[in-house]
């Protein structure tokens, strides 16, 4: 966390407009991500494109489940914006809890929000509401879960047709957590 | 039989062996390219290394025409179905090659997505590892590819 003078301009900006609301500035590696509540997200988003801020480089989510340190709800939603005028960029995060991820679609603002925001469903299951076409992106409608969650079983596969000598997941994954409980490491 | 005419201008041979040897030079391929190698497929097929020497090197896009179905690349779980229609629609007799590792086992791929080798649902005739294979890998699996079928029973649908 930076202190608050050292805040980066879109920081401030988003600061001044949200108030409590922006929760803090994180820094990781030196680049700072404001950090608003869920419920802020489009107004944030909308904030800073009146700002300049025109262009939507990216938009992805990672999973913060048993990350050490890690205290705000474990899934976490960010964005890149760039502004095409200035050439500076913002960066913004929400966090979530797993259950009921939702956030609201920012593809009113930006068209290509709409295949992030698909994307993140499918492989994080967060919830873009108002979002016009929200279905998977990259896997198939059969697919159940999604994998990126760190509750994803991590060798679960789910074959749409027969497959032969096809790994028991649960078997590998339970002789591997056996081999990590023998050698004392404690993971698995 | 000395002075016999006909062995001047007849050469005997058995079935199977003229049959394979038709069939080994006149592979019709299918190329199923999902993955980076196809790079390396398309420079194994250019000019450069050329298994039109071969006589294998003649690509059908339609799998109706094809008898050697070249899986290059990575099979998802997605991918799967599509390839077993491609591989159903082929007229027999038909041969089927995991170019890669991705094919072959999966590779370095463990996860939701990837099919952990085309084997798991396709029987295949010839595997070349590499990731991504060198032409001259291609070559040699082609070349064990054509003395398989020339010395197999050949079965006559």
């Amino acid at each position: 966390m930076s202190p608050a003078n050292s805040s980066p301009a879109f920081a401030e900006e988003l600061r001044a407009a949200l108030g409590p609301r922006l929760l803090r500035v994180e820094s990781w590696q030196g680049r700072e991500a404001a950090v608003v509540e869920p419920e802020a997200w489009l107004e944030a988003v909308r904030l800073l494109k009146s700002r300049g801020y025109d262009f939507l480089m990216d938009l992805s989510a990672a999973d913060y489940s048993g990350f050490p340190g890690h205290q705000a709800p474990p899934l976490g939603v960010s964005l890149q914006l760039f502004g095409s005028g200035t050439r500076r960029r913002a960066w913004l995060k929400a966090y979530l809890p797993l259950e009921g991820a939702r956030l609201a679609t920012l593809s009113d603002e930006f068209a290509c929000a709409n295949w992030y925001e698909r994307e993140c469903w499918d492989m994080f299951g967060v919830e873009f509401v108002g979002h016009p076409h929200l279905k998977r992106l990259l896997l198939y409608e059969e697919f159940q879960g999604h994998p990126l969650r760190k509750d994803y079983p991590i060798l679960k596969s789910q074959p749409l047709i027969p497959m032969r000598n096809a790994v028991d997941y649960e078997s590998v994954a339970a002789a591997r957590r056996a081999a990590a409980d023998e050698d004392g490491l404690g993971r698995g | 039989m000395a002075g016999d005419p006909l062995q001047e201008v007849v050469v005997t041979t058995k079935l199977d062996r003229v049959l394979g040897w038709a069939r080994k030079y006149s592979l019709f391929q299918y190329p199923f390219v999902t993955a980076c190698c196809g790079m390396e497929f398309m420079a194994t097929s250019g000019s450069h290394y050329d298994t039109d020497r071969f006589g294998a090197a003649f690509p059908r896009f339609s799998p109706r025409q094809a008898d050697l179905l070249m899986v290059v690349g990575t099979i998802t779980h997605k991918q799967a179905p599509i390839l077993k229609r491609v591989y159903d629609q082929m007229c027999e007799p038909k041969w089927v090659v995991a170019f890669g590792v991705c094919a072959t086992s999966g590779g370095f791929y463990q996860n939701y997505g990837s099919v952990p080798g085309i084997d798991c649902f396709l029987p295949v005739d010839m595997y070349i590892p590499g990731c991504p294979p060198r032409p001259e890998t291609v070559i040699d699996a082609l070349l064990k590819l054509q003395d398989r079928i020339q010395n197999q029973r050949q079965a006559l649908l």
